[in-house]
C-alpha cells in the first residue's frame, strides 16, 4: 500500500516537473541576464541617456568589484560555416573589448532557410535577440509593426556616430520618416559575373574591355550574349533566376521604376519599365540567348558554375560559391548601360535593435562596434560582403579579397545604384512577390505580352498600396 | 463509486496524464487558438482584433460587378468570357491555389495508387531476389523530402538534367539515323519542367508519386499476402485465368486497402507544402502555389496570421468534406466481410 502511494507521488512529481519545465523560461542565458536591471552601470563613453543616469555606479562598489555585466544577444544570417566562425570570433573579441563597459556579447546565428520565420516567431514570443540582421527590403515591415527600435534619439546624442560613414542609399532608406531604423551591416551592388574562358573559346569581346572602352551597353551585351550562345553545346550567353532583383534591374536600366515617385503605386507600366522588361523578354524568347529562369539559387545559377553560361548577374554573395565551384577563369564587370543610363542595385541589410531590448544603450554600443571599420574589414576579408562602412581600411580589405582579380566593379556601381527598397507604403511580399512576380513569370514563359503582364501586375497591386 | 474504483480511475488518469498534457499543450489548445485567430485581424505582434467572418469572406467570397460585363465586351472578349467577370473572387490567388491543390491531389492519386497496385501484383511472388526489388522501390519513402527534391531539381534541369539529356540524345540519334536524310530534322524540345507554368505542377506530381509508390506498394503487398490461397486454388480449378483472378478475386478483396490508401493519400496530398516550398517557391506564375503554401506565405511572410489561420481551417473543411464523401460512397464499391 505504502509502495503504491510512493509510486503515485513519484509519478505526480515527475509529471509536474515535466509540465513546469515545459512552461518555464529557457535554460539558456536569456536576453537579459539577471544583472540587467542594475546594468546601466557601464557608463559607456559613447552612449546615451541611460548611461548618464548610471545609478549603479553609486550603488555598486565599482572601484573594487567587476561591473554588473549586461548580456547583449545578437544575430546574423551567416551563409556558411567560415562566415559563422568569423562572426563568432568577432563576438568573442568584442566581448573582451567591451567588458570594461560591462557588456558581454552572445552570438546567436540562425540558418539561411527560414531565417525570418524563426525571427518573427521569436519576436512574437518576446524572446528575440537584442540586435539582429534583417534584409533591407524587410526593414519597413518590421518598423511598421513596431518590433524594432527607432535609434534616432540615441544616435542624435552620440557624437561619435555619423550616418555619413555609411553608403547613402541604405542610410536614406533607414532614415525614412525622420527615424533611424538600423545600421547597415553590409552592402552589395549587382554586377555581371562572366566566364572568361567561354569568351575566349568563342572569340567574343571581353565585357571588361568593352566597359573600359565605354562600350558596355545593352547593344553590346545583347551581341556578346548571342555570340556566346551555342544551343547544340548547351551553352548560353546569359542566364538569370526569376528573382525580383534581377528583372528589377532591367526595369531601372530601361529608365523605369518599380514604383511611382512616392511609392504609392505600381511603376511597371511606365514606358521605361516596359522598355526594360521588353529587352529582357527578347533575350529569352526572341534571341534565345538564355534558358528559362528558375528560382533564386536554383538551376540557372548552378549552370553558371557548371561552365555553360557566359554571363550571370548577381550580388557579391555569389563570389564564395564561384571560388568553391568554378573550374574556369571568371570575372565581374558592372552591369551594362541601358537607355535609362547606368543602373544597378545596392542591396543592403541592417542590424536593427529589438524594440524590447532591455538595455538599449548597451545594444547601441554593440551595434556601432559591429559596424565599425575594423570589424567590417574582418568580414570583408572573407570575400562574402562589401563593407557598409566607407572607411578606407574596410574597403581596402574588401578589394584585396580575390578572386575575382578586379573587385572594383562592386564598388564603382555604388555611385549610381538604386538602393534596395523597403516599402513603407505597403507590404513588399504582397505587392512584389504576390502581384508583380506571377506576371513577370508569364513574360518569361511567353504566356503574356510585356504590356499585358505589366498592366495585370499594376491592376493587382495598386489597391494594396497605402495612399 | 467504490473506493477501489475511485483509486483505479485516478490511477488510469495518472497514466493518461502525460499524453493528455502533451495533447492539450501541443495540439488541442493551439488548434482552438488558431480557430479563434481565424476570426481576427492578427499580425503576430498586435492584439487580435475580432473581425467575424471577414477572413472567410475574403477567401471564399465573390464581388458582384455587373459593370465588368460591358467592360469585357468593349475589350473584345466573348460574351461568355465577359459574363465570367461579373462575379470576381475577393482573393483570386486563393482560388488559384485551391485549383492547383485539387489538381495536384488528383494527379498524385492517379500516378501513385494504380502503379503501386500493379507493382505489388508483380512483386507478390516468392521468386529469388524479389525482396531486393521491393526494397529498391521502397527507398524513396525513407529518403528525406529535401534530399529527394534536390535530386529531382537536377533531374528536371532544362539544360543539363537527366531527362532532357536523354531526350536530346534520342532526338539527335533519330535525326542522324532518319530525319536529317529526309530533310526534316526533329527539334530538341528542351522541356522546361520546373520553369514552365504548364509543366511545373505535373513535375511535382511525378516527383511526389515516385516518393509515394513505395509505401502504397508495401501496403498492397501486405493486403495481397492476406488473401487466402484457397481462393486462388478454387478459382484456378474453376478455370479462371490470371486476368480473371485479378479482376474477380484480387481487386474486390483489395478494395478496403484501396479505400484506405485513397483516403490517406488524399489527405496528405491536399496538405502539400514542402515540394513547392523547396523546388518552385509556388511559381512560375503561381502554377505550383498550393493552399498550405499560400497560408504559409500569408501568415509568416506577410504578417496576416488571422487570414492564414482561416485558410488553414478552410483546408481542414475541404479535407473533411472530401473524406466524408469518400466514406459516403465507399459502401458502393468497398468489399466488407
Amino acid at each position: 500500500m505504502k509502495h503504491n502511494m510512493l509510486w503515485k507521488v513519484a509519478c505526480l512529481v515527475l509529471v509536474t516537473a515535466f509540465v513546469l519545465s515545459a512552461c518555464g523560461a529557457p535554460a539558456a542565458p536569456a536576453t537579459q541576464a539577471p544583472a540587467n536591471t542594475a546594468a546601466p552601470a557601464a557608463p559607456a563613453a559613447t552612449s546615451a541617456p541611460a548611461a548618464t543616469a548610471a545609478p549603479a555606479a553609486t550603488a555598486a562598489p565599482a572601484a573594487t568589484a567587476a561591473p554588473a555585466m549586461v548580456t547583449i544577444r545578437w544575430r546574423t544570417r551567416p551563409d556558411n560555416q567560415a562566415e559563422q566562425d568569423v562572426y563568432q570570433k568577432i563576438s568573442d573579441d568584442l566581448s573582451k573589448q567591451l567588458a570594461a563597459q560591462g557588456i558581454t556579447l552572445q552570438y546567436d546565428p540562425a540558418p539561411v532557410t527560414g531565417y525570418e520565420d524563426k525571427l518573427k516567431a521569436e519576436l512574437s514570443a518576446g524572446n528575440a535577440p537584442d540586435i539582429f540582421w534583417i534584409p533591407g527590403a524587410s526593414t519597413a515591415d518590421y518598423a511598421t509593426l513596431g518590433v524594432i527600435a527607432d535609434l534616432k534619439p540615441i544616435a542624435d546624442k552620440d557624437s561619435n556616430f555619423k550616418v555619413t560613414n555609411y553608403y547613402d542609399a541604405p542610410m536614406k532608406e533607414l532614415q525614412n520618416g525622420g527615424h533611424l531604423w538600423g545600421i547597415p551591416r553590409d552592402v552589395s551592388t549587382l554586377v555581371m559575373y562572366y566566364n572568361k574562358d567561354l569568351f575566349k573559346k568563342y572569340n567574343v569581346d571581353d565585357p571588361a574591355k568593352l566597359a573600359a572602352d565605354g562600350k558596355w551597353d545593352w547593344a553590346n551585351f545583347q551581341r556578346v550574349a548571342k555570340e556566346i550562345t551555342h544551343p547544340a553545346d548547351k551553352v548560353y550567353g546569359f542566364s538569370m533566376s526569376n528573382w525580383w532583383g534581377l528583372w528589377g534591374w532591367f526595369v531601372y536600366s530601361g529608365g523605369g521604376n518599380l514604383f511611382n515617385a512616392d511609392r504609392t503605386a505600381c511603376g511597371l507600366t511606365d514606358p521605361g519599365s516596359i522598355a526594360g522588361l521588353q529587352f529582357m523578354s527578347d533575350l529569352f524568347l526572341k534571341d534565345k540567348v538564355a534558358p528559362a529562369p528558375g528560382i533564386e539559387g536554383g538551376p540557372s545559377e548552378t549552370d553558371f558554375h557548371a561552365g555553360t553560361i557566359g554571363m550571370y548577374p548577381n550580388g557579391r554573395w555569389m563570389t564564395p560559391s564561384d571560388r568553391a565551384n568554378d573550374k574556369f577563369d571568371w570575372g565581374v564587370v558592372e552591369m551594362p548601360k541601358g537607355p535609362g543610363g547606368n543602373a544597378t542595385w545596392l542591396f543592403w541589410g541592417p542590424y536593427v535593435m529589438n524594440a524590447k531590448a532591455a538595455n538599449p544603450a548597451a545594444a547601441w554600443t554593440v551595434m556601432k562596434a559591429l559596424t565599425s571599420a575594423d570589424v567590417q574589414a574582418k568580414v570583408a576579408a572573407l570575400g562574402t560582403n562589401i563593407p557598409s562602412n566607407k572607411d578606407k581600411a574596410a574597403v581596402d580589405a574588401f578589394l584585396g579579397s580575390k578572386p575575382p582579380a578586379d573587385n572594383t566593379p562592386f564598388i564603382a556601381g555604388a555611385a549610381y545604384a538604386q538602393g534596395e527598397i523597403p516599402l513603407f507604403t505597403g507590404n513588399w511580399n504582397d505587392i512584389v512577390n504576390g502581384q508583380y512576380q506571377p506576371n513577370i513569370d508569364k513574360i518569361f514563359a511567353g504566356k503574356a505580352s510585356v504590356a499585358d503582364a505589366a498592366k495585370a501586375a499594376c491592376d493587382g497591386s495598386n489597391p494594396l498600396f497605402k495612399k | 463509486m467504490s473506493k477501489s474504483r475511485t483509486r483505479e480511475a485516478i490511477e488510469g488518469y495518472l497514466f493518461l496524464l502525460p499524453n493528455l498534457i502533451g495533447f492539450l499543450i501541443f495540439f488541442a489548445i493551439p488548434l482552438a487558438i488558431s480557430f479563434y485567430y481565424s476570426f481576427t485581424d492578427y499580425n503576430l505582434f498586435n492584439d487580435p482584433k475580432w473581425v467575424g467572418l471577414s477572413n472567410y469572406g475574403k477567401a471564399l467570397g465573390f464581388a458582384f460587378t455587373p459593370g465588368s460585363y460591358q467592360a469585357g465586351i468593349d475589350a473584345g472578349k466573348s460574351w461568355f468570357e465577359a459574363a465570367g467577370n461579373i462575379f470576381q473572387p475577393n482573393d483570386p490567388t486563393f482560388w488559384t491555389a485551391l485549383q492547383n491543390t485539387i489538381v495536384y491531389a488528383l494527379g498524385v492519386l492517379a500516378f501513385s495508387i494504380t502503379p503501386a497496385f500493379l507493382l505489388a501484383w508483380m512483386l507478390n511472388s516468392k521468386l529469388r531476389g524479389m525482396t531486393v526489388f521491393r526494397a529498391l522501390i521502397y527507398i524513396p519513402v525513407v529518403a528525406s523530402i529535401v534530399g529527394s527534391a534536390l535530386v529531382w531539381f537536377w533531374i528536371y534541369n532544362s539544360t543539363s538534367g537527366v531527362i532532357n539529356t536523354v531526350v536530346t540524345g534520342t532526338v539527335n540519334g533519330l535525326n542522324t539515323l532518319i530525319f536529317n536524310s529526309v530533310g526534316h530534322p526533329l527539334v530538341d524540345p528542351q522541356i522546361n519542367w520546373l520553369t514552365s507554368p504548364d509543366l511545373a505542377l505535373l513535375s511535382l506530381i511525378i516527383m511526389t508519386s515516385w516518393a509515394t509508390i513505395g509505401y502504397d506498394m508495401v501496403v498492397f503487398l501486405a493486403a495481397l499476402q492476406g488473401i487466402p490461397n484457397h481462393l486462388y486454388e478454387a478459382a484456378t480449378i474453376d478455370g479462371a485465368g490470371r486476368g480473371t483472378i485479378l479482376t474477380r478475386i484480387v481487386v474486390p478483396l483489395m478494395t478496403p486497402t484501396i479505400f484506405f490508401l485513397l483516403i490517406t493519400n488524399t489527405i496528405t496530398s491536399l496538405q502539400i507544402f514542402s515540394e513547392p516550398y523547396i523546388m518552385t517557391s509556388g511559381g512560375p506564375a503561381n502554377s505550383t502555389l498550393t493552399i498550405v503554401y499560400y497560408l504559409y506565405q500569408k501568415g509568416f511572410q506577410r504578417f496576416q496570421m488571422g487570414y492564414g489561420a482561416s485558410l488553414a481551417w478552410i483546408v481542414f473543411g475541404l479535407i473533411f468534406i472530401v473524406t466524408l464523401v469518400q466514406f459516403r460512397f465507399s459502401n458502393r464499391w468497398v468489399y466488407e466481410e
